[in-house]
């Protein structure tokens, strides 16, 4: 489907459009929030009642999540330590070769022995990882790129793109020019690329720096005689940490998925680079975030990609590349994908993980600052919300199932972020606060907070389970942990209802109330810190 | 992974669509009976006892529960419920459950088994006048100043109101004037062919009298001011209001003139003219405001001859209590007591108030004004048997009215759900005043020796606090 994606190009009739759609998702949690607030003082009786049905949902898909954590932890669990090399080796090989291997990749391999499915043999292909520079310096960088040079696949087969803005400090480009020189030799080749700025058209976002170095890499890859359908390409943040089989199973997870160049590939990412030097409420809103992937992991059906992720370079140069004019470039290029092939497109999970840095900042305050800034512009991604509604509404092709489908996620996805944290802890108390005379003489005052307290102690189920994933998750690390920090890590998790509220739904409130204002959120490259230890 | 996950989904979903509904069923009162396999809708009674852990008994049953207790999915009737506490009398109310509603005692005060007095001032005292709003009140052993103890509750003191050396210690007094939070009273008396007024001023340590009666032309029918504007006094007289500058001693004679009505409240004067219009004006902006009433009196219920206090101004509300005990509201029910009523205390900034005559408690409740306005439900009385009711003070958040009637205390509960309930305290001196504080929990009073006695009625401000978190 030709489609324009970029709010910036639209004509009057369609910008009209998307403007309209931009309203939506901050109309609707203001709604919500203001509603329920006035419902709240008004109707005691018809809030609290509404609150009871609210608290059970919300335990209900709690559990449901947990459930889905549980098994995509053990499966994360299950194909760690996978022979990755020896898998992909096999792929392609006779019924009869594969005896030696459980059903479950007996039957993965299968799927693509069919003639029109066969991928390309392993030797054939080729891994491009672009990694945006803006103010990284080394002791962030140099992690990343030593991680693909010692993972499990070959890293002469990895082209290196560092992708520099021309903005970027000397002290930065000296960095990036030393980590160049050292680890060069170690890979295909290791590109230094230094996107210009100030080019018309575009905004000071990651996307554009990423689609600069990509359509480089484009040319040295056509120079080099390397086909694009063979290249893999995996837009990594700066301070990405790839678990050393993360290459070895993407290409294996490449070579076995059928449509493997309408997917997106996305590991788990995981924030450990700095877990215990940021203060407990950032920690434990990225590993929240770690569990949404994981859950959402086993929703192959309306996976959308986040943050570092991979896919097909084939299908990145057909959809015209990143967006260079939207701040949620990761999961902008799904939708992009997606409206390019008529809904042809899914994300594929892949049970390794990516390490990255929690944002953080140089006091107490600084972090809580740039957390807030980072997840205001992780809930930024509601800019797709116009986009893929415009989109939906002009295709004819995209079935009116896949329309639904994902338009109900991205509003509950949305919506849920911004209010269900305001709804929980302050709605709920609300009505009882307010009550009048009629209100407490009913059995619903006296019985609505008891009910609700009972659910609530339900949900601590799923708090245990977070907390015991969570050092599952910790302990499979790499990461240096004293047991004061495990301990120090319970309590972490006592205080989640106040950090979400301020730190996860008043960020991605403050952003859908921008959009639906119209006004712009600049990109900001999230400052983060390591010990140097 | 996807089938698993649509079977878990619809589970979930079913289980949320019976699960519901069952329990904001459940919640509104509604249960299945198993024996009659009918749907029944219950009522519920909570009780929260002062202090905490009493045992509980619905009729002759004992409940598992201590109180705080929630005794629900009863079926509607009348019940009578127990609660008791060693050392403490036993507490007793019938209660009407009703299906979906619930009964809530949310304050029951469990007074204790020997209610004992403590002795503050020795001797034969012969009244009390209580200063209400403030930490002071006064004892006297006589009619003479000289003998007036200006007794401090918080701190437990009592000095002399008049020192050694004072021009008034011989000064007998006939009446005491007081507002409500004001630190400064006056006293009228003196010889019968010489009266005077005192103005007493007690914010300083040691107490500033000064004479004013050159201030105050003649007797008048009352005399007023706002707590928040001390040196601004009115003296009002049944045509006009005088208005008295004390700081400068300087008197405003007919002020104002022609009104039914006044009344004084945050630096406001309010006013009820005579052909029934209301205006306010701020004293230092000298200038009158409409004061515009959404719903005017109904002039049917106004007495030309009778004059007015304004009580509780808002923007759109006022109450009316005439000279003659009538106690009227611009708002359903117009007409809330028409004769007899000997005083109003106010509750929760003018939200809520208590009226009394000499036989009777009521309770207003404005946020009961729209019911009220259907049938009169705003106004609930909750002590009928009063013999000779004189004086009623706020207790325990307004949950229950400590009472002076005909010479006892008793303490009423504020019960608006259930039958009326009052305990006797103590009996006191013969035409004295008692005097209830909040702050301390205490009543106090002269006994029938004229001994000032205090009794703790109510357990101090931050231990019932405590018990009230205790049962949340």
């Amino acid at each position: 489907m030709q489609f324009v994606y970029s709010r910036h190009q639209l004509d009057p009739k369609e910008r009209r459009l998307e403007r309209m759609f931009e309203m939506l998702p901050g109309a609707l949690s203001w709604s919500i929030i203001v509603g329920m607030t006035v419902l709240s003082i008004t109707h005691h009786l018809l809030a609290s009642a509404i609150m009871v049905a609210f608290v059970l949902f919300w335990v209900f898909r709690l559990l449901y999540m947990n459930i889905f954590l549980v098994i995509s932890y053990m499966r994360l669990h299950l194909e760690k330590g996978t022979d990755w090399m020896g898998l992909i080796a096999k792929v392609g090989l006779p019924p009869e070769a594969l005896k030696a291997l459980d059903p479950f990749r007996r039957r993965q391999i299968a799927s693509v022995s069919a003639p029109d499915h066969r991928p390309p043999a392993p030797e054939e292909l080729y891994h491009l990882v672009i990694l945006p520079v803006v103010r990284e310096g080394r002791n962030i960088l140099e992690p990343g790129v030593q991680s693909l040079a010692g993972g499990d696949y070959p890293s002469r087969r990895v082209l290196v793109v560092i992708a520099l803005e021309a903005r970027a400090s000397d002290a930065v480009k000296q960095d990036v020019q030393a980590i160049q020189k050292l680890h060069a030799a170690s890979f295909l080749d290791f590109l230094v690329v230094e996107h210009p700025a100030d080019i018309p058209g575009e905004a000071m976002v990651k996307g554009a720096n990423a689609t600069w170095a990509a359509k480089h890499a484009a040319r040295y890859l056509r120079e080099k005689g390397i086909a694009e359908e063979n290249v893999i390409v995996s837009c990594f943040d700066a301070d990405t940490v790839a678990h050393k089989e993360y290459l070895a199973c993407l290409t294996y997870y490449f070579m076995i998925t059928p449509a493997r160049l309408r997917v997106s590939y996305q590991p788990i990412p995981v924030y450990y680079n700095n877990l215990w030097d940021v203060p407990s409420f950032a920690r434990i809103l990225d590993i929240g975030a770690s569990f949404f992937q994981l859950v959402e992991a086993t929703n192959t059906e309306k996976l959308v990609t986040f943050s570092s992720h991979s896919m097909s370079f084939k299908a990145l140069v057909e959809v015209g590349y990143w967006p260079v004019d939207m701040i949620s470039d990761d999961s902008a290029i799904f939708w992009k994908s997606f409206i390019h092939y008529d809904g042809d497109y899914t994300v594929v999970p892949i049970y390794t993980t990516v390490s990255m840095d929690i944002a953080s900042g140089r006091s107490f305050g600084s972090t809580f600052v740039n957390i807030y800034k980072q997840k205001r512009r992780w809930a930024w991604g509601v800019e797709n919300l116009p986009v893929v509604l415009r989109a939906f509404l002009r295709s004819k092709k995209i079935s009116v199932y896949k329309k639904w489908m994902f338009a109900s996620r991205l509003f509950d996805l949305f919506v849920s972020w911004a209010t269900w944290s305001y709804l929980l802890t302050v709605i709920t108390w609300l009505p009882m606060l307010f009550a009048g005379r009629e209100f407490s003489s009913t059995t619903m005052y006296y019985m609505a907070p008891r009910i609700k307290d009972v659910i609530f102690g339900l949900s601590l189920i799923g708090l245990v389970i977070c907390i015991a994933i969570s050092f599952a998750l910790l302990s499979t690390s790499t990461i240096r942990q004293r047991r004061s920090h495990m301990i120090l890590h319970v309590f972490d998790w006592l205080a989640i209802p106040f950090v979400v509220l301020l730190l996860s739904s008043v960020p991605a409130l403050d952003a859908q109330t921008r959009l639906m204002l119209g006004r712009d959120l600049q990109f900001r490259v999230t400052e983060k810190h390591r010990s140097k230890t | 992974m996807l089938i698993l996950r649509r079977v878990v989904f619809y589970t979930f979903l079913l289980m949320y669509l019976v699960l519901c509904p069952g329990l904001l069923l459940y919640a509104s009162g509604y249960i299945f009976d198993p024996l009659t396999r009918e749907v029944a809708r219950t009522g519920l009674i909570h009780l929260a006892s002062i202090p905490p852990g009493a045992a509980v008994y619905l009729e002759r049953s004992r409940f598992i529960q201590k109180t705080p207790a929630t005794l629900e999915k009863l079926y509607p009737g009348d019940y009578r419920v127990t609660i008791d506490l060693p050392g403490y009398r036993t507490w007793s109310q019938k209660v009407s459950v009703k299906p979906g509603k619930a009964t809530a005692f949310d304050k029951v005060l469990l007074l204790p088994g020997n209610l004992s007095s403590k002795t503050v001032l020795e001797g034969g005292y012969k009244q009390i006048y209580p200063l209400p709003g403030t930490d002071l009140l006064l004892v006297a052993g006589s009619s003479e100043l000289d003998n007036f103890q200006l007794y401090n509750i918080k701190e437990d003191k009592a000095l002399p109101l008049v020192g050694a050396g004072s021009l008034w210690r011989s000064f007998s007094v006939i009446s005491i004037y007081h507002e409500d939070e004001s630190k400064s009273f006056i006293v009228y008396g003196g010889g019968l062919w010489e009266r005077k007024y005192l103005l007493v001023n007690v914010k300083a340590d040691v107490p500033v009298i000064t004479d004013i009666t050159k201030l105050l032309a003649r007797d008048p029918l009352l005399i007023e001011w706002d707590p928040l504007e001390p040196d601004q006094i009115f003296a009002i007289y049944p045509d006009a209001i005088d208005r008295i500058n004390t700081a400068m001693a300087a008197i405003y004679p007919r002020d104002i003139e022609d009104v039914k009505g006044c009344g004084f409240q945050n630096n406001r004067v309010y006013l009820m003219t005579g052909d029934d219009r209301f205006i306010k004006y701020a004293r230092d902006k000298a200038r009158a405001e409409p004061f515009l009433l959404p719903e005017r009196f109904d002039p049917r219920v106004l007495s030309r001859k009778v004059f007015y206090r304004i009580l509780a101004p808002e923007e759109n509300r006022v109450f009316l209590l005439g000279e003659n005990g009538s106690l009227l509201s611009n708002h359903p029910p117009y007409t809330i007591t028409d004769k007899g009523v000997l005083g109003v205390k106010f509750y929760d900034h003018g939200r809520t108030f208590m009226s009394w005559t000499a036989s009777t408690v009521a309770i207003f409740d404005a946020g009961d004004e729209k019911k009220g306005s259907k049938g009169g439900a705003g106004v609930k009385t909750v002590f009928r048997t009063g013999q000779d009711i004189r004086q009623c003070f706020w207790a325990l958040d307004a949950s229950h009215i400590v009472c002076n009637d005909n010479d006892r205390i008793l303490l009423i509960e504020v019960e608006l759900q259930g039958e009326e309930h009052s305990e006797f305290i103590a009996n006191i001196k013969k035409g004295t005043s008692i005097f209830y504080s909040n702050a301390t929990g205490c009543v106090y009073f002269l006994d029938e020796g004229g001994r000032f006695q205090r009794i703790q009625l109510v357990p101090p401000e931050n231990l019932v606090q405590k018990f009230l978190n205790e049962g949340d």
